[in-house]
């Protein structure tokens, strides 16, 4: 790091907080600091998804992924379109309609309170500790590469966030984010720039891309359809898909980001400039790391790009071994180097044959350096017990930061930490709006006037924020659990996306039916789990087809609600509530929707027999467990996001 | 139908950029098609 670093990524940093703190300073009324008072433009909506989406582990993992197993993690994001024009269809124009401010809030309408409350706790539980991960997992290899103390890293990414998040709300958050992503996308066009400008005298980007695809790195698409191959064509449509929809249909740090649109319609496009951004986002990020492979294809690269852990392997009781494997490594990346440059003269020649021959040199040799590789793997493994095993988390940064000049350095730096308190600050202010609107304004505060709740809400978020820093200090210490609870997770997305489909789309279908619907898809998704070794994508599938067929299947046998019991659950619903921001007359006319007409609808739901609403309080209580265990689930896989134990090739958020 | 509040609608408010919601979907589903195929041919020409 020389001093033009330093004062790219002070200014970079230092912008995105004074900005977040200005342009946020304005904001009037709980719903202005929770939901930016409804206001965002459509760009302003997709710039914050995209930003939530995108941890630092993005930038620092994916062009590992690329380095180590090609492009073809890019097939996970194919379902992501198709789920933005699905929930732009249902969600969007519904949540808006309600003018909730969570996901969860939601749920009492459809359910009960308890339901809400279980799953807001839950939720809570869950993104409090991922929180404090997604500071972690960058703040570590931040650490580890710059040789910075953890503790410093883990308190200048979480003290930042907390700082603007706190001061502006929901404003400040989809502000800065917008900065923040504009930092993402220049650092990495510019690392992706100054990659071709290093590459070896005579070598230029066809050449790389020539030498990256004889190495199988440009696998983008694979069109077999293997159920134990985790990324192809179809797992990615159709596992994907899925998965996106409840990702970005069920977590309340996503759905706040598009219930700050100022209307459905700038919500939609919001999500759909995502959809069309998103997979040729990932495919660039993808490109540069294969592109960094395709540079270590003619500079040796290091035999482990972790450099703690290297040396403490060298300096270990297996030193001398490490030493051998280090010279071993030189020879056959000299040897693979050679073959490489073999393999350009030949693609200039235009000779096919030779070009075919020189393929195959070029992949013998490369496997050489693989072998040797492996051995370091192993050797790593048995030597550092507490190591990962793999050192792909580390490819990209240790390149920026060994090869790429001066100032561009900082960029990539700044990119990294802006990715990071994108996702923390949604994060927050996600955990900050349940505790306030689903906790304590439903149980302690439902006539607090908006001054009250949004100094709870503050207070609320530098506690979350504390909590997360806290939780980062000590997140090495929770690797295996971290891992059991990912598993865990996974087996509830499809489960749940089944009931809000079923809920959304089968208005005949009662609550009996989608309850041995949502026992079903449990089960199935637990068999397939425990006796098949198909990829986890397919199982976000599973569960949903199968809650929808069985409750479809189950229908005709379960008996039909009355009206008198729909009415009596709407009056204890609606008992003691406190009036609020929607119900005043000129509410929800401003901003152009027709919330007005929906609540008298909302509180008569006798006269709309065989509706859905009718359909959500018939939910026996038994199902409305498996809901909020579904919902669970679906929360807790999002841990995967930032745990730094995990490759991101088995994660949504934190490898989008 | 427009009566039921939890009941997902198709589209009540035009879009900001062109004049139907079922245009703009067909873009974005028509750039993911043209995205995997192309995705796809430089997978087979780079291999």
């Amino acid at each position: 790091m020389r001093a033009l670093d330093w004062v790219v990524l002070g200014a970079s940093l230092l912008f995105i907080v004074v900005y977040g703190v200005m342009r946020s300073r304005r904001q009037k009324g709980l719903e202005g600091y929770l939901l930016a008072g409804r206001t965002q433009a459509w760009w302003t909506v997709a710039l914050s998804i995209m930003a939530t989406q995108a941890s630092a582990i993005t930038f620092l993992s994916t062009p590992g992924q690329a380095y180590a197993d090609g492009m073809r993690f890019v097939q996970f994001y194919f379902g992501l379109p198709l789920a933005m024009v699905i929930l732009c269809v249902t969600v969007v124009p519904l949540f808006h309609r309600l003018k909730v401010y969570t996901a969860y809030e939601y749920l009492e309408g459809r359910f009960d309170p308890k339901t809400r409350t279980l799953t807001a706790f839950l939720f809570l539980a869950q993104r409090g500790l991922a929180c404090g991960l997604t500071i972690y997992a960058p703040a570590l290899i931040l650490s580890v590469l710059l040789g910075w103390s953890i503790q410093v890293t883990t308190v200048a990414i979480g003290g930042l966030v907390v700082v603007y998040t706190t001061s502006g709300g929901a404003k400040a958050v989809n502000e800065t984010q917008t900065q923040q992503m504009v930092i993402i996308l220049l650092a990495m066009g510019v690392a992706l720039v100054a990659l071709f400008r290093v590459l070896p005298e005579g070598v230029g980007f066809g050449d790389a891309v020539l030498v990256s695809g004889a190495l199988g790195r440009m696998n983008a698409v694979d069109t077999t359809f293997d159920l134990s191959n985790r990324y192809n064509l179809w797992s990615g449509l159709i596992g994907g898909a899925f998965l996106s929809l409840s990702y970005f249909g069920t977590d309340q740090s996503q759905v706040q980001r598009y219930l700050t649109g100022r209307s459905v319609a700038q919500s939609r496009l919001g999500l759909l400039v995502n959809g069309l951004v998103k997979v040729p986002m990932q495919f660039a990020i993808l490109f540069v790391g294969a592109m960094v492979f395709a540079f270590y294809q003619f500079v040796a690269p290091p035999l482990w790009f972790n450099p703690v852990e290297a040396r403490k392997a060298a300096e270990g009781p297996r030193g001398a071994e490490m030493a051998q494997l280090e010279a071993a490594h030189a020879k056959a990346s000299e040897a693979s180097r050679t073959e490489a440059l073999k393999l350009v003269a030949a693609g200039k020649s235009g000779d096919e044959s030779a070009l075919a021959a020189a393929k195959t040199s070029l992949r013998a040799a490369h496997a050489k350096s693989e072998e040797v590789k492996a051995r370091a793997t192993s050797l790593i493994k048995e030597t550092l017990p507490k190591s990962e095993g793999k050192d792909t988390n580390y490819v990209f940064l240790r390149f920026v930061l060994d090869v790429l000049p001066t100032g561009v350095v900082g960029l990539v730096l700044a990119a990294i930490f802006a990715a990071s308190m994108s996702s923390t600050s949604a994060e927050l202010n996600a955990l900050s709006t349940t505790s306030v609107v689903d906790v304590y304004r439903r149980y302690f505060g439902k006539d607090a006037p908006d001054e009250k709740l949004v100094k709870i809400s503050k207070w609320l978020t530098v506690g979350w924020g504390l909590f997360a820093i806290v939780f980062a200090q000590y997140a090495s210490r929770l690797g295996t659990l971290v891992e059991a609870v990912n598993i865990l997770g996974s087996f509830f997305y499809g489960t749940i996306l089944g009931v809000f489909l079923t809920a959304f789309y089968l208005p005949r279908v009662k609550g009996g039916a989608a309850f041995w619907g949502a026992l079903a898809g449990e089960a199935a998704v637990v068999a397939v789990w425990a006796l098949t070794d198909v990829s986890f994508l397919w199982l976000n599938a599973l569960g949903c087809i199968v809650v929808v067929l069985v409750a479809l299947a189950v229908s005709p046998f379960t008996g039909p609600r009355t009206d008198e019991a729909t009415a009596r659950a709407d009056r204890r619903r609606d008992r003691g509530r406190a009036p609020r921001a929607e119900d005043r007359p000129d509410h929800g006319a401003a901003a152009g929707t027709k919330t007005r007409a929906f609540r008298p609808a909302l509180r008569s739901t006798g006269r709309v027999r065989g509706s859905y609403f009718a359909f959500a309080f018939h939910s026996p209580t038994v199902f409305s467990k498996a809901v909020t265990f579904g919902l669970a689930g679906s929360a807790l896989a999002r841990a995967r996001a930032s745990s730094p134990v995990l490759t991101a090739s088995a994660t949504f958020p934190s490898s989008a | 139908m427009t009566d039921d509040p939890h009941r997902p609608h198709g589209g009540d408010e035009p879009p900001p950029v062109g004049k139907r919601w079922g245009v703009l979907y067909a873009v974005v589903l028509g750039a993911l098609a043209l995205e995997i195929l192309l995705f796809w041919l430089f997978a087979r020409t780079f291999r």
